[in-house]
């Protein structure tokens, strides 16, 4: 499973059924376009956190606003190990 | 043998006056369900004026006294963990001990904000397992809206004020603290804050006029940690007594915010049936929201002889405690009384 992927199923959890999986683009912007409030962002930042084992710093949680974003921040972490 | 350490008996007191969301949407432009559904709180209650910690917290630990059957001279310890005290100094422990009758015996604040009760139960039980007293009076009160900016959203939809008190004493083995777990991560420390009226930064002026005399809190940060530790320190505790996540009937978390309690739920595969939530008509009231809510649980007839309970408490820091108990039915029997009540009626 991609990081996308990954992170597709996260959001669709955190939303509790409140979105489909169409609305998830790389471009979409986690609280404008996905609704997901501050709250449900810090969620689904933690959930990543546990899925692929990193710990976001404290720029990355303020800085990370697109799912595209979000994967990109991942995918380098995982490069880096 | 060392000698085990349970609760003998609880109290709450809870302020008369009460914040609804309607009042807080008013005031902010927006709706009480946007309140609620990012808090799970509808109401909290407020200190009158002429109320300060110390009130809330005799009160509180008057009815846990009278819960199990204590005298004041039989206390020999008493910890108040709070960060509203009603002075700097002396300690808010020393005017509940004067008050209550207590005898000359050591009585001090407890500051480890929202984990603070527990580390007070963690304190009182080793004084009672290591012989230095028999009966610890360990006390939770804040009155947080003292310290809370009523024009800041994000913090006035939270807080609310109260206090909840326990009487430990000894219980046979194999009651009471089975298990404990507490930690601080110093390096966030920022997260929660009242920035201003320390040593740091007196109380001036400027700082008033600043709002740094109020808690300011990191909220994405602190959503964050308390996610990961609430779980996290609940699994460990009950690891460290043997045990798992089947063998706990009730887990009491700090009522910091509906939402996190459900993300660290999830996240943890704890069942909610045996999380306890008492957020909506109470708020968050930091150091006092465990004992409050093991007393409502308790009086409600929900914790049975020899049930195991986690109290979890999280929180500024960043700090975090966990205690499991197996429950000793106390002398003062409140769930007997409660069992006769429901036969009665």
């Amino acid at each position: 499973m991609t990081t996308t992927e990954k992170i597709r199923g996260l959001i669709l959890k955190v939303a509790k059924g409140k979105l489909s999986q169409e609305a998830l683009k790389p471009e979409a912007r986690l609280s404008e376009e996905l609704g997901l409030d501050s709250l449900a962002q810090s969620e689904l930042l933690v959930l990543a956190e546990d899925s692929f084992g990193i710990k976001f710093t404290h720029d990355e949680v303020w800085t990370v606003a697109t799912i595209g974003q979000m994967v990109e921040v991942i995918d380098s972490r995982l490069a880096a190990k | 043998m060392r000698q085990s350490a349970g609760i003998l008996g609880t109290g709450a007191c809870l302020p008369e006056q009460v914040l609804t969301n309607l009042e807080l949407a008013e005031r902010f432009g927006v709706t009480p369900d946007w309140i609620f559904e990012r808090t799970g709180i509808v109401q909290r209650h407020i200190a009158a004026p002429e109320q300060a910690c110390s009130d809330l917290a005799i009160a509180a630990a008057r009815q846990a006294m009278e819960n199990a059957a204590t005298a004041p001279e039989e206390i020999g310890m008493v910890i108040v963990a709070t960060i509203t005290g009603d002075y700097t100094t002396p300690a808010t422990a020393a005017i509940v001990q004067g008050v209550l009758g207590i005898p000359a015996v050591a009585c001090f604040d407890l500051s480890a904000a929202c984990s603070g009760f527990v580390y007070g139960m963690i304190v009182g039980s080793h004084a009672i397992s290591c012989g230095f007293c028999n009966k610890v009076l360990v006390v939770g009160s804040e009155v947080l809206s003292r310290f809370t900016n009523q024009t800041d959203r994000d913090s006035a939809i939270l807080f609310g004020d109260g206090a909840g008190a326990v009487v430990l004493g000894g219980v046979p083995e194999g009651y009471g603290l089975l298990a404990t777990d507490a930690g601080t991560c110093g390096t966030e420390y920022q997260a929660i804050i009242i920035p201003a009226g320390g040593s740091r930064l007196p109380p001036s002026a400027e700082t008033i006029a600043a709002h740094l005399h109020y808690s300011h809190m990191d909220g994405n940060q602190v959503f964050m940690f308390a996610m990961r530790v609430l779980g996290n320190s609940t699994l460990r505790t009950i690891e460290k007594a043997g045990l798992s996540l089947d063998d706990i009937s009730l887990i009491i978390p700090h009522q910091a915010n509906r939402r996190i309690i459900e993300a660290a739920a999830g996240r943890m595969e704890l069942p909610l049936s045996k999380i306890v939530i008492n957020l909506e008509q109470i708020g968050n009231t930091s150091s006092a929201s465990i004992p409050i809510a093991l007393h409502g649980v308790l009086t409600d007839g929900r914790i049975r002889h020899g049930d195991r309970l986690v109290l979890t408490g999280f929180g500024g820091g960043v700090s975090w405690g966990s205690a499991l108990i197996r429950w000793h039915s106390p002398g003062s029997d409140q769930i007997h009384k409660k069992e006769k009540n429901d036969d009665n009626n």
